[in-house]
C-alpha cells in the first residue's frame, strides 16, 4: 500500500464492490485513461485477490484519527492513541461483514490484518521522518519538547510516539555531532586557557545541545532504559576538563563554574545526579581550604620559562634551515607554550597579571614567526609562520591589548596567502610582504635580546617590566 | 518475432513444445520419438557424449560415466562428475537445453533472432536456483529467454482448452519437486491467486522411499552385504541398477496391483554369490510408504489455499500435472484430503512445456525486461487528420474496442472499420473523439481490421496507419506472483541489536514491482575508510528472526567508493528498487549529503555468497541441528497447544537427523533433504514461538525477575533497585506489543544485571574465570594470551583493580569478533 494509491480509490469503487464490478470498471479506466493503465492493473489485481485486498480494506476500515491529513507532527500523541486502539479482530468482523456483499471468501484469521497494521505503522514513521527532515531545528526541539512534556507528566504512550523520538534522534544527529565536535574543540582551548570568555561559550553550547537532546533523554526516562549515551559522552568529556584544570592546573574556581553548568543542564539525569553533587561538594571544599598563591609561585614558573628558553632558544641560522624551522615548531610547542601557559592559568594572578602575560606569549609569537620569514621560501616554511601569527593573535585576543590585537591581526592577514606563491620565489628567500621584518641571521640573538627588553617596558603592569628585564638580562647573561 | 517456445526443464525428465498463436506444437526426441526428453548425460570412454533415453539407460550401468537429477543441485556449488569430467550443475542443465532445443525443425533453430524461449522453474525455487538456470540456458546459446513458474505455465495450458470461468488448482507433483498454484479465471483475465511448492519432493523421492524400504532390506536380507553398502563404490551399479527397476516397478503399480522388481545385477555380494532381485510390491505397501511426502505435499496444498484467501469450496477443480500423479490412489488421496474435484484433462508430461510456449506468444521480446505485451496500444497518429486509434490489443473476448483520439474536431467527417479476414464491416459513424465501435474477433491469433475515413463530400481521405490488429489469446493472464518474500535487513533503532526485515515484496505480490525506500545510516563512515554501509538481502517470510530467512545477497557501500566527505549516523540514504518478473532486484542508493549514488548492478543476488556444497556440508548441518535442539527444547516449554507441540516435534526430528548428518553415510539427494528440512523446521519453529509468543515472553519474564531476585537484588543499590523495578513493569505492559520493544528491556534488564554483578569483586573473579575458560573462542589467540597472562599476575597480586581492565579487555576482544564487519547497518527512516 505504501506504493499504491488506495486501490478503491484508484477505481473508485467501495468495499462492497464484486468481482465482475472490479473487472468492469478496470476494463472501462484503462480503456479510457491510458497512461493510467499501470496503476489501474495493480488496483485491479490487489482487490481481485482475496488476501491482497485485505491491505485495502484495513485503509477503508481503520481508525480514521490515524490517517491525519494535517500537520502530522501537531498530532502524534493521537495519532499513538488511535493506533494503539486499532484492534485487529473488530477490523476482521468488519471486512468479513463487507466481504459477505462484495462475494469475496471471509477473512479466516487475523495475521495478515495485524502485518497490514505494520505497514501502516511504517507509514506514519515515514511521514513523521519527512515532517522533521522540513522543520528548522529550533522547530523540531520544540516539538520533540512539547511532546516529551507531555509524556513526562505521565501520559500513556505507544509505539508512534516512540518512533517519532527515533526519528527525532535520526534527524538530530548531524547537529549533535556537530555541537560534539565544537565541545571538544571548546574544551581543549579551556584547558589551555581557561578563560572567562571561553567558559562562557561552553555554557550557551551546552545549553544548546541540552535543549535539543533532553526529549530523547526523557522518553528514555519514561521507557525505563535511562540510556543517555550521548549525554553522557558530552557530560564526561566535560567533566573530565574539569578535573584536569584542577588536577593539573591547581585551579580551583573554574572547574567549579564549569560543574556548576554542568549542573545546570543535566542534573536532571539520575545517572549523573550523584557524580555532579559529589564534585560540587569536593570542589566547594577545596575553595574553601585553598591558600592564595602568591607571587614566589609565579616567579618559578617565570624562571622556569626563562631557563628553558635561554637553553633553547636560538635563532642562529646554521646553514640547515630546514632544522631551524623545526627547532622552531617542535622545541617551542614541546618546551616554552605549556611553561607560559600554566604560568598564566594559575589561579592567583590578577587579570591585568593574566593580560601581561597573553601578551608576552603574544610577542614570543610574532618575533619567532617574523624570525622565521628569513628562512628558504618553502611550502613548510610557510606553514610554520603561519601558525605562529595565528598563535600571535589568539593570544593577542586573549590579552584584550588593541594594539597587539592590531599587530598580529595584520601579520596574520597579510601573511595568510603568501604560502602559495613563496614556493616560486625560492632566490628571493628573505622576502616578507612589507618587507618591514627584514634583518640579517647574525643579528638573531642580539634581536631576541632587545625584543624580550622591550616587552617589559612595553607592557608595563605591576610585574611586566620586570618580567620582561628580567628576561632580557637572562638572555644576555647567558650569551 | 516469430517463433515461441517453451521448456520444461525438470529433474528426471523435459519437454520443449511451440505455439503460433493458434496452435501447440510437443516437439518429440529425436532419437527415441518420446514427447519427453529424459535429463540425462551420459558420456563414454572416448569422451563421446549422448543424452536422455540413452544416456538414462547407461545410468544404472555405468552411473559415474552419467549424470542424472542435477537440478536438484542447481544454485550450489556442488560439483556434477561424469567420468573424469567435473562439471557444475548449469553446465549439465545447458547441455540437456542444447539438445533439447536439437528437437526443434531446423527453420526454427536456425533463427534464433526469431526465437523467444520460456523455460519454466518450480515456484518452490529460490532466487539462487533461478540465477543458475538463466546461467544454464546463456551457457546453451538459446537467445532471448525468459524464466517462468511452472505452475503459472500449467494453468496456461489448462485456459487453452478450458473456457469456464472459476477457481482452479493445479498440483503439479513431478519427478524432484511439488509446485501448486491456485487462479482465477474471470472473463478469459487470469488472475493468479497464490503458489507455493516443496522443491524435494517428487517421483524420485518416492523412488528412494520404496528403494530404502523395500528393495535395501530385501538385499540385506538375502546377501552379504556390508551394512553400508549402498554408500561404498563396489556396489554403486547395483544401487544404480536396483533405484532404476524400482522406479520401473513404480510406474508399473499405476496400472497394476501387484509388480515385480527383478533382473540380474551383474554384481557379487561379499561371499562371491551373484545378486538377483526379485521383490514384490503391491499398491497398498506402496501407498503406506509414500504416505509421509504426500502428506507433507498436502499440507503445501492446505497452506497455499490458506495463501490466496480462498477455502477448499471457493475452488472448482484440483488439475494433476506431472508423472507421479499418473498413480489414481494418490489423485485420490489428495481429492479426498482437501475435498476438491480432481480432473486429469491435460497431459500431465508435457502440459508444462505447452503453457511456457503459449506463455512465451504473451512476451514483449524485444523490451529489455522482457516484460509482457501490451493489451492495450495507440496506433501512431496520421499528422493530416490528427487521427489515431485506441484499441484493445490482445484479449481473450470474442470481442473488442476501438476507440478514435482526435487532434483536433473535424465537421462532416465520417468513418467504418471493416474486418480484412472474415468481411464484418461496422455502421458508418460520425468522426468525433472518443468515438467507440466494437469489433467482433473472428478466430484465435492474429485479427486485422481496417479504417475508412470519408470527408463530407464522402469522398474516401487516405491517411496513414489505417490498419489495427487485434490478438485473441487464450486467456489474457494477470501480473505474476513473487514467490519469497524478499526484505532488506534494517536495525530496530541506531544502537540497537535488534533488527528485522524490511520487506520489498511479500510473497503474493505481483511482479514486476518498483518502488522507493528512504532509510538512515546506523553508523559512520568517512570517505577513503574502509567502513561501510551494508544492505543485506534475505528471502523469506521470518521478519523477527532475519537469519533463519535464506541469505541471498549484499550491497556495500564503502568509505573506499567515494572522495569526500561523511556517511554520519542519522545521514539520510534513498534506496530504489525494482524487482523484475524473474524476480531480480535492482537497488539505487542515493545518499544526498555526499552527492553520491550507486547501484548494485543488474541483480542483487550474490551467489556465490551463502552457496552450499553439498560435498562439504555436514559439519554446518551438524551446527544447525545443534541450534534447531535448543531452540526445540527452549519453546517446548511453552507450547500447550497439540498443533504446535506435532510441529515442535517434527523440527526435533529435523534437528537430530541434522546432528547425525555424516558425509559418507547420506549422499547429495540426501543431505539436500536435511538443507531444506532444517529451513522449514526454522520457519515452524518461528510459527509457534508466534502463536505462544504471550506464554514465552511471560516465562521469559518470569525467569528474568526470578534470577534478579536471587542474584542481583542483595548487591543492587536502592536506586538499581527502583530502575529494576521500573524497567520490569514497562517490560510487562509491552508483552501484546507485536515489535521487539519488549526483548529490548530484557535485553536492557541483561545488562544491568551484569553492571550491578560486575560491583563485587567476586564476580569479577568468576567473570575472568569464565571468560578464560575456553582459548579457542578468541580469535586474535595472541592479544588472548597476552590479556590471560596479565589477569593471571593480577590475581597472584590480589589487584583487583588490574583484574577488572583485564576482564574489560576480554570482553572488548570477545566483542570485536562478535561485531560482524558486514552486519546491516541501517535503519528504517
Amino acid at each position: 500500500m505504501a506504493d499504491l494509491k488506495n486501490p478503491f480509490q484508484v477505481l473508485n469503487l467501495s468495499v462492497y464492490d464484486t468481482k465482475t464490478a472490479i473487472n468492469e470498471r478496470a476494463d472501462e479506466l484503462s480503456f479510457e485513461s491510458p497512461d493510467d493503465e499501470e496503476i489501474i492493473e495493480q488496483a485491479r489485481n490487489i482487490l481481485l485477490n482475496p488476501r491482497k485486498r485485505i491491505a485495502a480494506e484495513v485503509y477503508a476500515f481503520a481508525e480514521k484519527g490515524i490517517f491525519t491529513k494535517g500537520n502530522i507532527l501537531e498530532d502524534i500523541a493521537l495519532i499513538d492513541k488511535n493506533f494503539f486502539a486499532q484492534d485487529a479482530d473488530e477490523l476482521r468482523e468488519k471486512i468479513n461483514t463487507a466481504r459477505l456483499k462484495s462475494k469475496f471468501p471471509a477473512v479466516q484469521d487475523t495475521a495478515d490484518i495485524k502485518a497490514e497494521l505494520t505497514n501502516i505503522r511504517y507509514e506514519i514513521r515515514e511521514k513523521i521522518q519527512d515532517g522533521l527532515k522540513d522543520m528548522t531545528r529550533d522547530g523540531r526541539v520544540k516539538v520533540a519538547g512539547d511532546l516529551a512534556w507531555t509524556i513526562g507528566n505521565g501520559g500513556d504512550f505507544g509505539i508512534i510516539v516512540e518512533d517519532f523520538f527515533e526519528c527525532y534522534r535520526l534527524e538530530m544527529n548531524p547537529f549533535f555531532e556537530t555541537i560534539r565536535k565544537e565541545l571538544i574543540a571548546l574544551t581543549t582551548k579551556i584547558k589551555f586557557n581557561a578563560n572567562e570568555k571561553f567558559i562562557e561559550d561552553l555554557d550557551s553550547k551546552l545549553a544548546e545541545f541540552g535543549d535539543a537532546i533532553k526529549p530523547l533523554n526523557k522518553i528514555s526516562m519514561a521507557i525505563g532504559t535511562n540510556k543517555f549515551h550521548e549525554t553522557e559522552d558530552i557530560f564526561y568529556g566535560v567533566r573530565s576538563t574539569a578535573i584536569d584544570l584542577h588536577n593539573e592546573q591547581d585551579l580551583i574556581d573554574e572547574p567549579l563554574r564549569i560543574t556548576r553548568i554542568l549542573e545546570k543542564h543535566f542534573y536532571y539525569l539520575p545517572t549523573l545526579q550523584e557524580k555532579i553533587r559529589q564534585d560540587i561538594k569536593d570542589l566547594e571544599e577545596l575553595q574553601k581550604n585553598h591558600l592564595s598563591p602568591n607571587g614566589v609561585k609565579a616567579a618559578d614558573v617565570l624562571t622556569e620559562i626563562l631557563d628553558t628558553m635561554d637553553k633553547r632558544l636560538h635563532f642562529e641560522n646554521d646553514g640547515y634551515e630546514q632544522s631551524n624551522m623545526d627547532f622552531y615548531k617542535n622545541e617551542f610547542k614541546l618546551r616554552h607554550e605549556p611553561a607560559l601557559l600554566r604560568a598564566m592559568s594559575l589561579s592567583g594572578f590578577k587579570p591585568d597579571e593574566l593580560k601581561t602575560l597573553n601578551t608576552l606569549v603574544y610577542f614570543i609569537y610574532i618575533k619567532m614567526g617574523k624570525a622565521l620569514t628569513w628562512t628558504t621560501p618553502s611550502e613548510s616554511a610557510f606553514n610554520s609562520i603561519h601558525e605562529m601569527f595565528k598563535k600571535a593573535l589568539f593570544y593577542a585576543e586573549a590579552s584584550s591589548d588593541a594594539e597587539s590585537i592590531s599587530n598580529a591581526r595584520k601579520m596574520f592577514e597579510d601573511w595568510k596567502d603568501v604560502g602559495k606563491n613563496i614556493s616560486t620565489q625560492k632566490d628571493s628567500t628573505q622576502q616578507t610582504p612589507d618587507n618591514s621584518s627584514s634583518s640579517s641571521n647574525e643579528g638573531a640573538g642580539c634581536f631576541t635580546v632587545i625584543v624580550f627588553a622591550v616587552i617589559g617596558t612595553l607592557i608595563g603592569g605591576p610585574i611586566g617590566g620586570a618580567i620582561g628585564v628580567y628576561i632580557a638580562a637572562k638572555i644576555s647573561e647567558n650569551k | 518475432m516469430k517463433y515461441f517456445v517453451g521448456i520444461d526443464l525438470g529433474t528426471t525428465n523435459s519437454a520443449i513444445s511451440t505455439f503460433d498463436g493458434e496452435n501447440v506444437r510437443v516437439w518429440k526426441s529425436k532419437k527415441d520419438q518420446n514427447d519427453v526428453t529424459p535429463s540425462a548425460i551420459y558420456v563414454d570412454k572416448r569422451g563421446r557424449r549422448f543424452y536422455g533415453k540413452e544416456a538414462y539407460l547407461k545410468s544404472f550401468q555405468q552411473p559415474e560415466r552419467c549424470a542424472t537429477l542435477f537440478k536438484r543441485f542447481m544454485g550450489t556449488s556442488t560439483k556434477i562428475k561424469i567420468g573424469d569430467e567435473e562439471l557444475t550443475p548449469e553446465e549439465c542443465s545447458a547441455e540437456i537445453l542444447r539438445e533439447l532445443f536439437k528437437n526443434l525443425p531446423e527453420e526454427i533453430r536456425e533463427n534464433k533472432d526469431e526465437v523467444g524461449t520460456i523455460i519454466t522453474v518450480p515456484a518452490a525455487f529460490n532466487q539462487m536456483q533461478n540465477a543458475a538456470t538463466l546461467d544454464a540456458a546463456k551457457q546453451a546459446g538459446l537467445g532471448k529467454v525468459a524464466l517462468m513458474q511452472e505452475p503459472v505455465a500449467a494453468i496456461m495450458r489448462v485456459m487453452k482448452d478450458n473456457q469456464s470461468n472459476g477457481n482452479f488448482l493445479i498440483f503439479d507433483l513431478g519427478g524432484g519437486t511439488l509446485d501448486v498454484a491456485i487462479a482465477e479465471r474471470i472473463s478469459g483475465k487470469v488472475n493468479f491467486l497464490a503458489h507455493g511448492g516443496i522443491a524435494m519432493c517428487g517421483g524420485r523421492d518416492f523412488d528412494r522411499i520404496l528403494m530404502n524400504e523395500f528393495v535395501a532390506p530385501w538385499l540385506k536380507e538375502k546377501y552379504s552385504l556390508p551394512k553400508d553398502w549402498s554408500a561404498q563404490p563396489k556396489y554403486k551399479k547395483l544401487r544404480s541398477f536396483s533405484t532404476y527397476m524400482t522406479e520401473l516397478a513404480k510406474i508399473e503399480l499405476s496400472s497394476d496391483e501387484h509388480v515385480k522388481i527383478e533382473g540380474e545385477t551383474g554384481i557379487e555380494d561379499e561371499h562371491g554369490e551373484e545378486i538377483y532381485l526379485d521383490v514384490t510390491i503391491n499398491r497398498a505397501a506402496y501407498d503406506r510408504a509414500i504416505a509421509e511426502p504426500l502428506i507433507k505435499a498436502i499440507e503445501m496444498l492446505r497452506e497455499t489455499i490458506k495463501k490466496s484467501g480462498l477455502t477448499a469450496n471457493d475452488i472448482d477443480k484440483i488439475i494433476f500435472i506431472g508423472g507421479p500423479t499418473n498413480y489414481k490412489p494418490l489423485r485420490d488421496k489428495v481429492v479426498s484430503e482437501v475435498g476438491i474435484p480432481g480432473s486429469i484433462e491435460v497431459n500431465p508430461m508435457t502440459a508444462v512445456s505447452e503453457g511456457a510456449a503459449i506463455f512465451a506468444e504473451s512476451v514483449d521480446w524485444n523490451s529489455q525486461e522482457h516484460e509482457r505485451k501490451a493489451t492495450r496500444e495507440q496506433t501512431k497518429r496520421d499528422e493530416a487528420l490528427g487521427l489515431s486509434f485506441r484499441y484493445e490489443s490482445r484479449t481473450p473476448g470474442d470481442k473488442a474496442k476501438i476507440a478514435t483520439v482526435l487532434a483536433a474536431q473535424v465537421k462532416g467527417y465520417t468513418f467504418e472499420i471493416s474486418s480484412i479476414e472474415s468481411g464484418w464491416i461496422s455502421d458508418v459513424i460520425a468522426l468525433k473523439n472518443n468515438a467507440v465501435v466494437t469489433v467482433p474477433l473472428h478466430k484465435r491469433g492474429e485479427n486485422k481490421f481496417v479504417v475508412k475515413v470519408y470527408d463530407n463530400t464522402g469522398s474516401d481521405v487516405r491517411f496513414e496507419n489505417d490498419t489495427i490488429t487485434i490478438v485473441k489469446t487464450f486467456a489474457n493472464v494477470g501480473a505474476l506472483l513473487a514467490s519469497h518474500s524478499i526484505g532488506l535487513e534494517v536495525k530496530e533503532r541506531i544502537g540497537s541489536n535488534v533488527s528485522r526485515l524490511d520487506y520489498l515484496i511479500r510473497e503474493g505480490d505481483t511482479l514486476p514491482a518498483k518502488g522507493q525506500r528512504k532509510f538512515r545510516s546506523a553508523q559512520k563512515v568517512r570517505a577513503g575508510s574502509s567502513d561501510s554501509i551494508n544492505f543485506k538481502m534475505w528471502e523469506g517470510e521470518i521478519e523477527d528472526n532475519i537469519e533463519d530467512n535464506r541469505f541471498i545477497g549484499q550491497m556495500k557501500i564503502s568509505g573506499e567508493d567515494f572522495d569526500f566527505g561523511a556517511i554520519i549516523e542519522g545521514t539520510e540514504i534513498i534506496c530504489n528498487y525494482t524487482i523484475d518478473e524473474a524476480g531480480s532486484v535492482t537497488l539505487d542508493v542515493e545518499i544526498p549529503s555526499i552527492a553520491e549514488s550507486f547501484n548494485s548492478g543488474k541483480n542483487f543476488y550474490s551467489r556465490s555468497e551463502g552457496q552450499l556444497n553439498l560435498d562439504d556440508v555436514a559439519g554446518k548441518l551438524n551446527y544447525e541441528g545443534q541450534n534447531l535442539l535448543e531452540r526445540v527444547r527452549d519453546l517446548g516449554k511453552a507450547v500447550e497447544d497439540d498443533n504446535d507441540y506435532e510441529k515442535l516435534q517434527q523440527a526435533g526430528e529435523v534437528a537430530s537427523t541434522a546432528l547425525s548428518a555424516n558425509q559418507q553415510a547420506h549422499d547429495r539427494e540426501e543431505l539436500q533433504h536435511i538443507v531444506d528440512d532444517i529451513q522449514d523446521a526454522k520457519k515452524k519453529l518461528n510459527e509457534i514461538r508466534r502463536n505462544n509468543l504471550h506464554v514465552i515472553r511471560e516465562q521469559e519474564l518470569e525467569q528474568l525477575k526470578d534470577y534478579y531476585d536471587e542474584k542481583i537484588k542483595k548487591f543492587a543499590s536502592p536506586q538499581e533497585t527502583a530502575q529494576f523495578e521500573k524497567l520490569f513493569a514497562k517490560a510487562e505492559s509491552l508483552i501484546e506489543r507485536p515489535d521487539s520493544a519488549f526483548e529490548n528491556i530484557l535485553q536492557e534488564v541483561r545488562y544491568r544485571n551484569y553492571d550491578v554483578l560486575a560491583k563485587s569483586d567476586e564476580f569479577i573473579v568468576v567473570d575472568f574465570v569464565r571468560l578464560t575458560e575456553n582459548p579457542y573462542a578468541y580469535d586474535d589467540r595472541e592479544s588472548f594470551e597476552k590479556v590471560f597472562e596479565a589477569g593471571k599476575k593480577a590475581i597472584e597480586q590480589e589487584d583487583i583493580v588490574a583484574l577488572r581492565k583485564v576482564v574489560n579487555m576480554l570482553w572488548f576482544l570477545k566483542g570485536r569478533q562478535d561485531d560482524d564487519v558486514s552486519a546491516a547497518n541501517i535503519v528504517r527512516a
